[in-house]
């Protein structure tokens, strides 16, 4: 034991920033089921692995009292044995609010995790702005901001919601690559319930208004919810494992016992016969993929898409798809949103994308038209077309006018383009091109609705098949359900140092 | 669009399916009323963005209800089941009053030549169906109400 009172003093001085904002706060944070900002960082990150930076940082004072560290604890430490940045706003410290020495320390640990080539972690739990630092405070998230779009592509950007996040503070969390929410105690929101009174009249609660629910099944806000601080943090963790540390490097191989060569028979009875029937694409994706490790992100909005990480052969994939037992698998606004930001997530971060295609194409209707149909579907033709990384795609059955184009079709740039048996490969459905094709022959005829029929019956056998697209070389190979696996890995392998050079220019002008 | 109608101090959920429809549908605490609006569609296409209007042609509808059903559980309405898609009802599974556990079928929605399936979000009971086999329907047009317990 030391009895240097330096000494003696500095670990008095770290017992007190260990304390946040003292005892009784953070008993009263404990009782609402909250973790303290270190208790999060402790279950984050690998035992014994964090290591705190600037503890002893105090703001501007607030009714004559500073707090040290305000009201955020920074760092470094690792996950699953990888160096990762981190801070964590603890409530117990003016309400976790944002001032200026508080976007300094976060601004920090960005710009070391973009130095290092390291991902940057967010733990929120925020009241906002910190009201008494007026302009500082707003300069502070403006610094954020800019970090994290210079950051966005670099490294990899994760928030997790552990509390209130409101006001212009839920910008820094959009711009980042994945949010994570926990489950009734975190909101987002630009203006709270009492401003939208205010204004609008309209009567909701925080819940109603930016609970995980709402980002998670309306606002498509969110990727992933967690029941608790404990589950939300594992989620995090889990996440990393399929991204790499930065752009210029390949995710991390996880070494399976799941055979590259797995054939399985019950793809080949998973398509109904009869075109009418739906079957879910969720069970094609979890066959093939190997077994457990499937993460399914933003799995109830927009249903009607499926996006998720998985790895076959132990390398990491971007699966995208649509649901054809939800509407049908068409493609609509949000579909479009959430595939094309997935897209682009994945070609960041050197992700192969392999899409599975059934969709009888976007969805029709006033509504979808006039809300932008045409600039949101855009976006998914951009965001595959632009993709570098490998892309292999599997018609499985529908893949009708637009939505065959967007889909990584082989004319916008994709890799290697399977077909299952089942696939159809069409501009229209038979009754709409045989109406359009053959008015006049089949008014003139004796028997109209007979002719219609005799017509589109031809129709459908001329395209209800895989092997029209084929002979033009639209597809690589014809393959069996049961082979998709192998076919996959297979060229996923051959195509592992797929380099492409993107043209000189600024950036492109993606439609949003 | 979904709103909280105060009325003599009693509150009711109600809900516009789409204003721009003739007739303006909206759910009233889980029942279905139909709006005429007196005046010409303009004025209610430019409510959209404005604040008043949607407001007061909903309440309109309640002097035409007995006694309001009691709310909602879920304060978003959500106990009503909307048509996710356009398309033609093909079978309606289930009839009021008949107990349905969450994830059944209960009723099936032909749109772009698929049957889809549509399936009860939540355990409860079904107090209304606004749809019968055959029924084009819109949309988000609601199917049917089921109330949980």
């Amino acid at each position: 034991m030391s009895d240097d009172p330096r000494i003696l003093e500095l670990r008095a001085l770290r017992e007190r920033v260990r304390q946040g904002g003292g005892a009784e706060r953070i008993a009263r944070h404990h009782a609402r089921g909250k973790l303290t900002a270190r208790e999060r960082l402790d279950l984050l990150l690998d035992p014994g692995s964090f290591v705190e930076l600037e503890p002893f940082t105090t703001g501007r004072p607030v009714d004559g009292e500073t707090f040290y560290g305000d009201g955020v604890v920074t760092g470094y430490g690792r996950i699953d044995g990888r160096t990762v940045f981190v801070y964590s706003q603890d409530f117990t410290v003016l309400g976790g609010s944002l001032g200026e020495a508080q976007a300094r320390k976060i601004c920090r640990v960005m710009d070391l995790a973009f130095s290092e080539g390291a991902p940057i972690i967010g733990l929120i739990d925020s009241g906002g702005a910190r009201i008494q630092e007026g302009v500082h405070s707003l300069g502070g998230y403006g610094e954020i901001f800019r970090r994290n779009t210079k950051c966005s592509g670099v490294i990899p950007q994760i928030s997790v919601m552990l509390g209130p996040c409101a006001g212009g503070a839920a910008y820094s969390p959009a711009v980042t690559d994945l949010m994570i929410m926990v489950e009734r105690r975190s909101f987002m929101f630009i203006t709270g319930p009492d401003v939208i009174k205010e204004v609008t009249g309209e009567t909701i609660d925080l819940e109603g208004l930016g609970g995980a629910n709402v980002h998670m099944t309306i606002s498509g806000t969110c990727h992933l919810t967690a029941p608790d601080d404990q589950t939300a943090l594992a989620l995090c963790r889990l996440a990393l494992s399929y991204l790499p540390s930065n752009n210029t490097e390949n995710p991390p191989f996880v070494p399976t016992d799941d055979d590259p060569l797995r054939a399985d028979e019950e793809l080949n009875r998973i398509v109904p016969l009869d075109p009418g029937q739906a079957y879910r694409m969720h069970e094609v994706i979890e066959r093939v993929v190997d077994r457990g490790s499937w993460l399914e992100l933003q799995p109830v909005w927009a249903m009607n898409a499926i996006t998720g990480w998985a790895r076959m052969g132990g390398r990491s994939v971007g699966i995208v798809a649509q649901e054809p037992s939800v509407m049908a698998g068409v493609i609509d606004i949000d579909a479009s949103d959430k595939i094309a930001r997935f897209v682009r997530m994945c070609d960041c971060f050197n992700i192969p994308l392999v899409t599975f295609v059934d969709s009888p194409g976007f969805l029709p209707g006033i509504d979808q038209e006039h809300r932008g149909i045409i600039r949101h579907g855009a976006k998914v033709l951009y965001a595959y077309a632009e993709a570098t990384v490998p892309k292999i795609s599997i018609v499985t059955r529908k893949a009708y006018g637009g939505a065959y184009i967007v889909m990584s079709s082989k004319s916008l740039g994709g890799d290697i383009n399977f077909a299952w048996p089942s696939a159809e490969v069409a501009v229209m459905g038979a009754d709409g091109a045989v109406n359009l094709l053959y008015r006049d022959q089949i008014a003139r005829a004796p028997d109209p609705a007979a002719e219609r029929a005799r017509l589109a019956r031809e129709y459908e056998r001329k395209f209800n098949n895989p092997y029209h697209a084929a002979a033009a070389g639209f597809f690589d190979d014809v393959i069996e359900p049961r082979e998709t696996r192998a076919r996959v890995i297979a060229a996923l392998d051959a195509l592992r140092d797929k380099s492409v050079a993107p043209p000189p220019r600024r950036h492109g002008n993606m439609p949003v | 669009m979904k709103m909280r109608v105060v009325i003599e101090e009693t509150a009711y959920n109600v809900e516009i399916v789409d204003l721009n429809a003739r007739p303006v549908v909206a759910i009233v605490d889980g029942e279905r009323f139909e709006v005429w609006p007196e005046s010409s569609p303009a004025p209610v296409v430019g409510s959209l963005d404005g604040r008043q209007a949607p407001a007061a042609s909903a309440p309109a509808a309640l002097p035409a209800s007995p006694a309001p059903a009691p709310s909602v559980p879920d304060a978003a309405g959500s106990g009503t089941v909307l048509a996710p898609i356009p398309g033609v009802i093909l079978a309606v599974r289930v009839k009021p009053g008949e107990q349905v556990t969450a994830g059944q079928e209960v009723c099936v929605l032909e749109a772009m030549k698929m049957q889809n399936s549509i399936r009860a979000k939540q355990s409860g009971v079904v107090s209304a169906v606004y749809v019968s086999d055959g029924q084009h329907v819109k949309h988000h047009q609601p199917l049917m109400v089921i109330k949980s317990e």
